[in-house]
């Protein structure tokens, strides 16, 4: 009976302690991913979204609109409709302030013109026609620039909000509205004609200007795909100039004794183990150098320079991992006669493969991401890789918005995460065979 | 004899092109860097000479640099960022290691799997992520810590101080993958037996910490101490990104790259110095570090 007992609680303190270190790993590792994690949410979120008073685990709204704004961009304009127009919108809404009155109306699934000249300011232009004393746009929000007089307007539910003055000042009246309540104001199918001067904002708006004068039609964003193309043009060259420049050397330094081998492989390592200070020490003369040459804004020479510094490593790696290729196979086709070219390109790169692998993945994840020498040396706008790109604009974060900044540094970390874990395999065999993980 | 040399003639071609390449961007940079810290490189006669001539000045650099306040804060601040990083990942490898092969936890391949994340990730894009967490405005740190009652919130990524704590954590944070990966392995490796043993004995979770696993472990977890502080020791990559005006003259590395690249009068000569006398700290401590580690590995054999 005792012992009955004694298991029971046992089994039930188990079970607690279970239940409790369990949870607090669980907690851990939310702490410790919560970054990423709310990186990727906020990257979700409308621009102008971002809460200063409270975190969003989970989002209330979701949108692609920050990705679809990096990578496409969209249009905005303003012009000026100097012979009236006219519009229709799913809501707008209109407000009007002096001394005496201060209003805001809200109607839906609105129709309207004037007569008079109106200055309008677009945005989310989703489309645009332009035929003689004519300019159509359909777009997400167009807004009044400035102040516009002698509106007519049909439109379906009204709410009229009143912060100062009477109902019966604003141009609708008390005709047709019932109040609400706290200052609000109802109604349905208004019929009115604004003859104060207001501001009108709508929303999903169809709009026609006539004598359309200083139109300025212009593309916000969308230049990501070019910095996405140069950071590729980067990666891949250094990718090549890699191999081009490592396999045959790891190849020689495999197979083929030679006085000064061992030399070379021994400053090869000492480098490969300070290279990062000394790659810094450096930096100074190298701007110099590509300076002086005129190699700056050239992407060709940044991938030959980040290929030289990846020389060390890359070849020890692709040493070491071609003495685990028996001598045999080389050894038989270059006494069947076949040259040093047709062994490397033939039998060492097939079945050195997954070295190669290892070396191609590194030598692209660092070309993708490399900063500092891309900074300096790239200063031309349209050549700059996306690395340099998201550096730039986090010193400048306080003019663009945090979701769509996480947007773009989520479309810069993808790729590499993506190679990260379909490599992996690759990577951590290359890592071991390379004596670098203790 | 005849059958060697065309081998080892194609062995030279073969070799060539990756070791000029390496010599060409990498050696010569460094010993045209050690020239100029020698000379009154300045903006007007480097790269090209227009306004002002080049020429040798002898130590003039360096003894300027050594007398630098800011060097010297750069020098003293590189040493503590080094002792307060470097303890606080091997406290938080230590913890996460033993959370995460404690037998009572559930799911631990799953955990550890997903825990590597951050190692996939481009530093580039941790470090920005880490600047939007610390946001005096928009960062959920404030956000959070304005919850918890605190009315001004501190500014993390324009005060130093301030700054310096933040990027303990960053630090933190991109090597527990790392220390994890070492220190778990190495747990995984204390006989059970052992353990059981002591289980048997009595001992506590504590006393079986205290006396049987952190004596078995300390030797790989040295290996990772070793390697993580070599890493603090060159820290400039994170500091540049996070916000290199505030840090500029407490990272050593960092203080020379802004001598030359980020100063109203950008003044080579004493960058280059800067830079030259940082890598030579950091070769010595590499030295002696690899020294270490080397019989910390044949000491473990």
């Amino acid at each position: 009976m005792t012992r009955f007992t004694l298991f029971k609680t046992k089994k039930k303190s188990t079970f607690v302690k279970a239940a409790i270190l369990t949870f607090i790993a669980l907690l851990v590792m939310g702490i410790l991913l919560f970054p990423v994690y709310y990186a990727f949410i906020v990257s979700l979120k409308p621009s102008g979204g971002l809460a200063t008073t409270e975190i969003e685990i989970i989002p209330k709204e979701v949108t692609l609109r920050n990705y679809k704004d990096i990578l496409f961009g969209h249009y905005e304009g303003n012009f000026i409709a100097s012979g009236g127009a006219e519009f229709s919108a799913r809501a707008a809404t209109i407000k009007f302030t002096n001394a005496t009155i201060d209003y805001e109306i809200k109607i839906e699934n609105i129709e309207g013109s004037t007569q008079t000249s109106m200055s309008i300011m677009a945005y989310y232009i989703t489309e645009i026609k332009e035929e003689e004393n004519k300019l159509t746009i359909d777009a997400e929000k167009i807004e009044t620039l400035g102040l516009v007089q002698n509106v007519s307007i049909h439109g379906g539910r009204v709410v009229v909000k009143l912060y100062k003055g009477l109902i019966e000042d604003t141009p609708i009246g008390t005709q047709k509205l019932t109040y609400i309540g706290n200052n609000t104001y109802e109604g349905d199918e208004i019929t009115l004609f604004i003859d104060q001067r207001v501001r009108i904002k709508l929303d999903e708006a169809h709009f026609v200007g006539y004598n359309p004068i200083g139109i300025n039609i212009y593309k916000i964003g969308g230049k990501f795909p070019n910095y996405m193309k140069n950071s590729l043009i980067l990666a891949g060259l250094n990718v090549l100039f890699t191999i081009l420049l490592v396999v045959p050397a790891a190849y020689a330094f495999s197979r083929v004794n030679f006085a000064g081998r061992g030399h070379i492989l021994y400053f090869y390592l000492i480098f490969t183990q300070v290279g990062g200070g000394l790659g810094i020490a450096g930096l100074v003369a190298l701007y110099g150098i590509l300076l002086k040459f005129g190699l700056t804004n050239n992407l060709v020479a940044l991938s030959l320079v980040y290929a030289a510094g990846g020389v060390p490593f890359n070849t020890w790696l692709l040493k070491t991992y071609i003495d685990t290729i028996p001598t045999e196979f080389d050894e038989a086709a270059l006494v069947d006669g076949a040259t040093y070219w047709q062994v490397i390109w033939r039998i060492i790169f097939p079945m050195a493969l997954p070295g190669i692998a290892t070396v191609a993945i590194f030598a692209f994840i660092g070309g993708w991401t490399e900063l500092i020498l891309a900074n300096l040396l790239i200063t031309n706008e349209g050549l700059r890789p996306l690395a340099v790109k998201l550096y730039a604009d986090l010193a400048i974060i306080r003019e663009l918005s945090w979701t769509y900044f996480t947007a773009e540094a989520i479309l810069f970390a993808i790729p590499v995460a993506v190679i990260f874990f379909i490599g992996q395999k690759w990577i951590r065999g290359g890592l071991t065979l390379g004596g670098l993980k203790g | 004899m005849k059958k060697i040399r065309p081998q080892v003639l194609a062995a030279i071609i073969f070799i060539i092109p990756g070791m000029f390449a390496f010599l060409f961007f990498n050696i010569y940079p460094i010993i045209y860097s050690i020239y100029i810290s020698f000379t009154n490189a300045q903006l007007g006669n480097f790269p090209i000479e227009a306004t002002k001539e080049m020429y040798f000045i002898g130590l003039e650099n360096y003894r300027w640099v050594f007398s630098d306040p800011m060097f010297r804060r750069a020098f003293i601040w590189t040493w503590i960022f080094v002792i307060t990083s470097v303890s606080l990942k091997v406290v938080a490898g230590l913890f996460l290691s033993l959370l995460y092969t404690n037998r009572y936890v559930y799911g631990k391949p799953l955990f550890r799997a997903l825990l590597i994340i951050p190692w996939a990730l481009p530093l580039l894009f941790s470090v920005t992520i880490w600047r939007f967490m610390f946001d005096p405005v928009f960062g959920p740190v404030n956000i959070l810590l304005k919850d918890f009652g605190v009315a001004n919130p501190p500014r993390w990524t324009d005060t130093f101080s301030w700054g310096f704590i933040a990027l303990n954590v960053i630090e933190v944070w991109l090597a527990y993958p790392f220390m994890m990966t070492v220190i778990t392995s190495a747990l995984q490796s204390v006989p059970p037996d052992l353990i059981e043993a002591a289980i048997v004995d009595g001992a506590t979770y504590w006393q079986r910490l205290r006396y049987v696993i952190i004596p078995i472990v300390s030797r790989p977890i040295m290996f990772a101490t070793i390697l993580t502080s070599a890493a603090s020791f060159q820290y400039f990559m994170v500091p540049f990104i996070f916000n290199a005006g505030i840090f500029e003259d407490r990272f050593m590395l960092l203080y020379g790259y802004r001598k030359a690249f980020a100063a109203s009068v950008p003044n080579y000569g004493r960058a280059t110095a800067a830079l030259f006398i940082a890598t030579i700290i950091i070769a010595i401590y590499m030295f002696i570090v690899m020294k270490a580690s080397k019989l910390q590995r044949g000491a473990a054999e």
